[in-house]
């Protein structure tokens, strides 16, 4: 039997629909118009989740594919996986795609394990091949300024997709579609999980997304305190603070702050980066940025060749002076 | 520029060392002098390394090295900050008197959690009326049965309250002057035992340093070190065998602050070029780097002979000690002029190491106190040259 | 406990050149490192056995010359390591990569608790943790930023998106850790030491027993089918010289263009 439509995993928060599923639901979309086939949801929620069913309908899926029970307002990493499994042999998708959230990444890789599937991570891009019916999955690769397109000889073809890049898709309320209950038996909920609390972040997760001006910091600064002359000059010009992913690694910030892969994308009208070398890991993440200014001892580095003005110098030194610079600036202006 | 021919256990030594350095401390030593904190991070990694029981023997718990392995990484770890390194390099000191003189019971119970870094130690010696005229201590150690009672003072004590155990000299017997000091185990939490204040240094601001009170502290009469009487000589002993340790200390953030001074020195364009290529700027560099390395070569000269056993090791220590710190602060001291402006400020570390680095000519015995034991041993070791 | 900590090598970033006709890593020329997000997990590991009186199995999938990492391993707490090493593994993807991670498990185990690293440096993907779970059958955990272990149940903290979650997880199990979420110790001398000149004990295909067509690019369902690099556009203002004149034009061009 072949593989037919173009399937997403609807993400449920335990509350309400996550927004990246509407994302989701545009691609896939695009992607079934091109296959000439049918969008799928895979909907696992508690009960309240019904309207949620019927967005999704009416956000671009033909049918809802909707387990429920009151038992999935948490997230099981195991007992979600399983029922996953199963619509996926129920269903035979040709292509599967996740969010790139915290729960589609404990999700895909498990489903793909237990269905032995290729599986990419964090895409951006897709294409299709239609002699082939093949989705071509495009994700930044090897740290270096390199993207990736890569196929799976397996099917469905599975993916996940970072949040931030696809738009969402608007609601037509004309739209119609099956929303089809997905039989549950009492022995298939077990799971090895339980969830005991539950916290939500206190503050507001830092949202870069929004920041017209972003001060964002690499390796090149050399030491977490450095690092924090960026909240500094952040504060002067009442920008955001961004960093790359090693410099989250190294712990000179939080993860709240990382730009690209799995962190997030921006758009500010000014971008300045200091001691960032730009590997595609990151510059991914820059989508419609307005200028982009880059701070870097390496001429050659690829933020440098990116940057609408590109500034050669030693971060240790400029970052410090133009501090200072702005303060004077500042200064000037308060007092007159 | 010159290999001195480490064995592969003393390469892993500065390895290990240096990562610590880059890991653990590099990150947050401004930071720390900053906020004068004495941070238990870097403590703990040297611990989890196992360098706190570098020199202590391998049946109480440590690697059984010398002094040159020691020397090793304090002189890499004070590259990236000597406050770190002197609060590493104190317990050390700390422990020598229970490694000089100890008994086996004393060395049983405090060495291994010494070598574990689960302890540190810290060395009381100086009182507010003896500095450098160590003899003149005041402090008083009063026999009653089965204990000692401790009353005095001693005045700026490297890991004052961050150390479990003390090593204290305080006087048995006022009539004999210096032969009548003895040499004490104190425990933080000992009755009448009260940590001072902590004192605001001008550098090694990553280090702590306060007074100690003694009133009335009772201590049983175990923790007695050798024999009464013993204690000047053990300190005395004790000094010896720590010095060339602050001189590790001041090749070490020399190291740091000619690496820091020279690479800005080579990126820094002036008149159109980088200013090492003026003469003045590099023949400054060129002279560093060779006090630098005739101090590394006595310090290392000084910890080898040490280790091979020698007995009269007085000089050589006091040399070691003397001219690598006066090295470290000259070079800390150019390296700021070479870095002008930068130099100066505190965003950038060379400030620091100058200020560190003052210090280091001070504590252990002023560099004029060893100046009069390399005097005072001079004659033991110079004949007369008769010449036709 | 009996804990298998899973272990990547990863070239280290500044070390990797890139093969400009190709597009692709020259591997050969770059510098191992213990991938950095392993080393928490490592570190998760060995503090969970000090607390249990257990035992950790540090396995490393990789090229003989990343045995040094294990041997580091083993100075950082591990009591055991294993360097997974077979020509047939070259090529592997995410899942033929779990795959030898949990055939590793089969034959070192039985284990009660795998960890993993959240992340590798270089291929980004987040999928072996969850993936050899999938092998093993068992439940997986991601984004564990603590850990406490009470009469057989392991309670974890893990991040979501909305915040934070503790959970019960029955064992056997697979977590990955969050990097940050401890401080990794350094290795210790004393380990360092005592390890000498051994060699550090490889385990082949044949070793565990592996299924030749699982394994490597055979084993891999996904393929590369091109690398590109992006292309932007935009005119360039390069400015050099002195840092004050640098920062000096920078303000005025922010300035002229209203930025700030």
């Amino acid at each position: 039997m072949s593989y037919q439509g173009v399937a997403i995993f609807a993400e449920w928060t335990g509350k309400a629909l996550h927004p990246v599923s509407l994302e989701l639901l545009s691609e896939a979309r695009r992607l079934a118009e091109e296959l000439k086939t049918k969008v799928l949801a895979f909907f696992i929620s508690s009960p309240e989740g019904k309207e949620a069913a019927q967005a999704l309908i009416k956000h671009g899926a033909d049918e809802v594919v909707w387990a429920f029970h009151d038992k999935f307002s948490s997230f099981l990493d195991d007992l979600f996986t399983r029922i996953l499994v199963k619509m996926v042999e129920a269903e035979r998708p040709e292509i599967l795609l996740f969010p790139a959230t915290a729960r589609g990444q404990a999700l895909a890789p498990r489903v793909a394990g237990f269905l032995r599937l290729g599986l990419t991570a964090h895409c951006v891009a897709f294409e299709i091949d239609p002699e082939e019916r093949r989705l071509i999955q495009i994700r930044p690769s090897f740290g270096e300024n390199i993207m990736a397109k890569i196929i799976s000889l397996t099917k469905p073809q599975m993916a996940t997709v970072r949040p931030g890049v696809f738009p969402r898709a608007k609601a037509e309320p004309a739209r119609h579609g099956e929303v089809k209950p997905f039989p549950l038996e009492e022995e298939e909920l077990k799971s090895a999980i339980t969830v005991m609390a539950r916290k939500e972040r206190p503050r507001p997760k830092i949202d870069l997304s929004q920041a017209k001006i972003l001060v964002a910091g690499g390796r090149g600064l050399g030491s977490k305190e450095f690092f924090e002359k960026l909240f500094e000059l952040a504060d002067l010009l009442g920008a955001a603070v961004g960093a790359t992913r090693p410099v989250c690694h190294l712990g000179w910030v939080s993860e709240e702050h990382m730009i690209g892969v799995s962190g997030q994308t921006v758009s500010p009208r000014l971008y300045l980066g200091f001691g960032i070398s730009g590997a595609i890991h990151h510059l991914v993440g820059l989508r419609h940025p307005g200028l982009i200014v880059a701070v870097n001892t390496d001429p050659e580095a690829p933020l440098m060749k990116r940057a609408e003005i590109a500034v050669e110098g030693d971060v240790r030194q400029i970052l410090p002076l133009l501090i200072q610079r702005i303060k004077a600036l500042k200064g000037v202006e308060n007092a007159s | 520029m010159i290999d001195y021919f480490f064995t592969p256990a003393q390469k892993l030594i500065v390895e290990i060392a240096d990562r610590i350095g880059q890991e653990y401390i590099a990150p947050y030593a401004r930071k720390w002098d900053e906020d004068e904190v004495c941070d238990p991070r870097p403590l703990w990694a040297l611990a989890k390394a196992d360098l706190f029981g570098l020199f202590i023997p391998e049946e109480y718990g440590g690697l059984g090295f010398g002094t040159f392995e020691n020397c090793l990484a304090i002189e890499t770890l004070s590259k990236y900050c000597a406050g770190v390194a002197t609060t590493f390099a104190a317990s050390g000191l700390g422990a020598y008197p229970i490694l000089i003189a100890g008994s086996k019971e004393q060395k049983q119970k405090y060495l291994p959690r010494i070598a574990s870094g689960e302890k540190l130690c810290a060395f009381a010696l100086t009182e507010p009326q003896a500095g450098s005229d160590a003899a003149a201590i005041k402090t008083t150690a009063r026999k009653e049965g089965d204990y000692y009672v401790l009353n005095g003072i001693k005045q700026w004590i490297t890991n004052g309250g961050v150390a479990d155990i003390y090593t204290v000299i305080a006087v048995t017997d006022p009539k004999k002057g210096a032969r009548g000091a003895s040499a004490f185990i104190v425990e933080k939490g000992d009755p009448g035992f009260v940590i001072g204040k902590k004192e605001k240094k001008m550098g090694l601001r990553a280090s702590t340093t306060t007074e100690l009170f003694f009133s009335n502290c009772r201590i049983p009469k175990e923790r007695l070190l050798g024999r009464e009487g013993m204690g000047f000589i053990i300190a005395m002993k004790t000094l010896d065998l720590s010095r060339p340790g602050v001189g590790a200390q001041a090749i070490g953030l020399a190291q740091g602050a000619l690496q820091v001074a020279l690479n800005h020195a080579r990126s820094r364009v002036q008149f159109g070029q980088p200013v090492y290529n003026f003469q003045a700027v590099s023949h400054t560099f060129a002279e560093m780097a060779m006090r630098l390395e005739a101090a590394r070569a006595l310090v290392y000269s000084a910890a080898r002979f040490i280790d091979s056993g020698a007995k009269n090791i007085s000089g050589a220590s006091a040399m070691a000690k003397a001219y690598a710190t006066d090295v470290a602060m000259w070079v800390t001291e150019r390296a700021v002029q070479m870095m002008g402006g930068f130099g100066y400020m505190r965003d950038f570390p060379v400030e620091k190491m100058m200020r560190d680095a003052k210090c280091l000519q001070i504590y252990e015995g002023t560099n004029e106190i060893q100046r009069n034991i390399i005097a005072r041993e001079l004659p033991k070791f110079v004949k007369p040259l008769e010449l036709g | 406990m009996h804990i298998m900590a899973c272990l990547k090598p990863v070239p280290e970033p500044d070390t990797v050149k890139v093969d400009l006709e190709t597009h692709t890593l020259k591997r050969e020329s770059a510098k191992l490192i213990l991938n950095p997000a392993d080393r928490f997990a490592l570190e998760a590991a060995v503090r969970l056995k000090e607390n249990t009186q257990g035992k950790v199995t540090a396995v490393m999938m990789g090229p003989p010359n990343a045995a040094p990492l294990l041997k580091e391993a083993f100075a950082c707490g591990a009591d055991e390591v294993f360097l997974l090493s077979d020509r047939a593994f070259a090529g592997a993807d995410t899942l033929a990569t779990s795959y030898v991670l949990a055939k590793a498990a089969e034959r070192l185990g039985p284990f009660d608790l795998i960890v993993c690293g959240k992340v590798s440096l270089d291929g980004e993907t987040a999928q072996v943790g969850p993936e050899l779970a999938a092998w093993l059958g068992w439940p997986s955990v991601i984004w564990v930023k603590e850990i406490t272990y009470k009469d057989g149940q392991l309670v974890l903290t893990r991040l979501t998106d909305e915040g934070e979650e503790v959970v019960s997880l029955t064992l056997p199990g697979v977590i990955t850790i969050e990097p940050e979420s401890n401080e990794p110790r350094p290795p210790s001398l004393k380990r360092l030491l005592s390890w000498a000149e051994k060699e550090v004990p490889t385990l082949t295909a044949e070793d565990l027993a592996a299924e030749p067509e699982r394994l490597g690019l055979s084993g891999s369902p996904t393929r590369v089918l091109d690398v590109f690099t992006p292309t932007y556009e935009g005119k360039k203002e390069y400015l050099s010289g002195p840092p004050e004149e640098v920062v000096e034009q920078l303000v005025k061009i922010l300035k002229e263009r209203g930025l700030i």
